[in-house]
């Protein structure tokens, strides 16, 4: 930056007389740093950075919950033959689905409530 | 007289650069202690100019440079590794000492007067000297907070626009603004013993 106005140069002249820079002696610089590092060394370390994967998880842990209770409602009205049987295609992969993408752990989850969907739909079938 | 005034506090340490401040917060980030004390000391005495400006006195600055770097360290997970750490710092800082001010009631006055001794001569004559001195003053202390610390942090700290936008959360446009209309108050005061009262011609 360069003024070359003089009127700002009495100005300035009269900010730092009147409220000159505020300066912190080495001594005080060294004393406050000792006493934020102390108070950091009390502090449990800081969480690492949020990832985008971590976004997701919890993103999961809300919907997970409302899926599978969604997914265990449409298998419930399947089984006893409030839905056409036709709905049970759509409604299984569905249910699958929802679960291979909200669970970490969705295979052998998906393949057991799978076959129990199918079971339950043949049984309401007949 | 040629203007340029670009006050350098001597015991304020070089700023790092962009690539070794990023890597000290990546490794604060990551537990780092000591990366986050390196952090501290170079950013020390700028946080203390800052928390000084809006607290009006010593004692409540150092406190409130000391919370302010635990806030940040607590935070420092949130924030955006490549952006510059100075200005957020002063954010935190800035905010945690307008609060305080606002929960006990009073501007920061005090400032001005610590320190009206300490300047060194005025260049207006010895004898208006008191006199005028006691008007700017008065002056600068009853600006709207946000032009007083724009005028004091740019034009007697050497922040920059940039800085002191990041730290008011104002655009750095808002800021010259700032600057102009605190300018042209201050001359104001100044008008009867220079003799010109003329519009101001800011060119930040």
């Amino acid at each position: 930056m360069t003024n070359t106005d003089p009127r700002d140069a009495a100005l300035r002249a009269e900010l730092l007389a009147a409220a000159p820079m505020p300066t912190l002696g080495a001594a005080d610089q060294e004393r406050l740093a000792r006493g934020i590092a102390a108070r950091i060394a009390r502090e449990p370390a800081p969480a690492p950075p949020r990832t985008w994967r971590d976004d997701l998880i919890d993103l999961g842990r809300v919907v997970a919950p409302l899926a599978i209770a969604a997914g265990l409602a449409a298998v419930f009205l399947l089984g006893s033959g409030r839905l056409p049987a036709s709905t049970s295609t759509s409604a299984e992969t569905a249910f699958a689905g929802v679960l291979a993408g909200t669970s970490g752990s969705a295979s052998l989850l998906e393949s057991a409530v799978a076959e129990s969907a199918g079971w339950l739909i043949v049984e309401g079938e007949q | 007289m040629t203007a340029v005034h670009k006050p350098q506090d001597p015991m304020t340490p070089v700023a790092p650069g962009p690539e070794e401040e990023a890597s000290l917060i990546r490794l604060a980030q990551g537990g780092d202690r000591e990366a986050y004390d390196r952090l501290v000391r170079r950013y020390l005495s700028r946080a203390y100019t800052v928390a000084f400006r809006v607290s009006g006195n010593r004692q409540d600055a150092e406190d409130l440079v000391q919370d302010g770097f635990m806030s940040a360290y607590r935070s420092i997970d949130r924030f955006e590794v490549g952006r510059p750490f100075g200005p957020w710092l002063y954010r935190i800082i800035t905010n945690a000492a307008v609060s305080h001010l606002r929960r006990e009631g009073r501007r920061p006055t005090e400032s001005l007067a610590e320190h009206a001794s300490a300047g060194g001569p005025s260049p207006l004559g010895e004898t208006a000297r008191g006199e005028v001195r006691e008007q700017f003053r008065r002056t600068l202390a009853e600006l709207p907070e946000k032009q007083r610390l724009a005028v004091q942090w740019h034009d007697v700290d050497g922040f920059t626009a940039e800085e002191i936008g990041e730290s008011l959360g104002v655009p750095s446009g808002t800021v010259r603004w700032y600057l102009h209309q605190a300018r042209q108050t201050l001359r104001k005061a100044l008008a009867p013993w220079h003799g010109t009262l003329e519009e101001s011609n800011d060119e930040h």
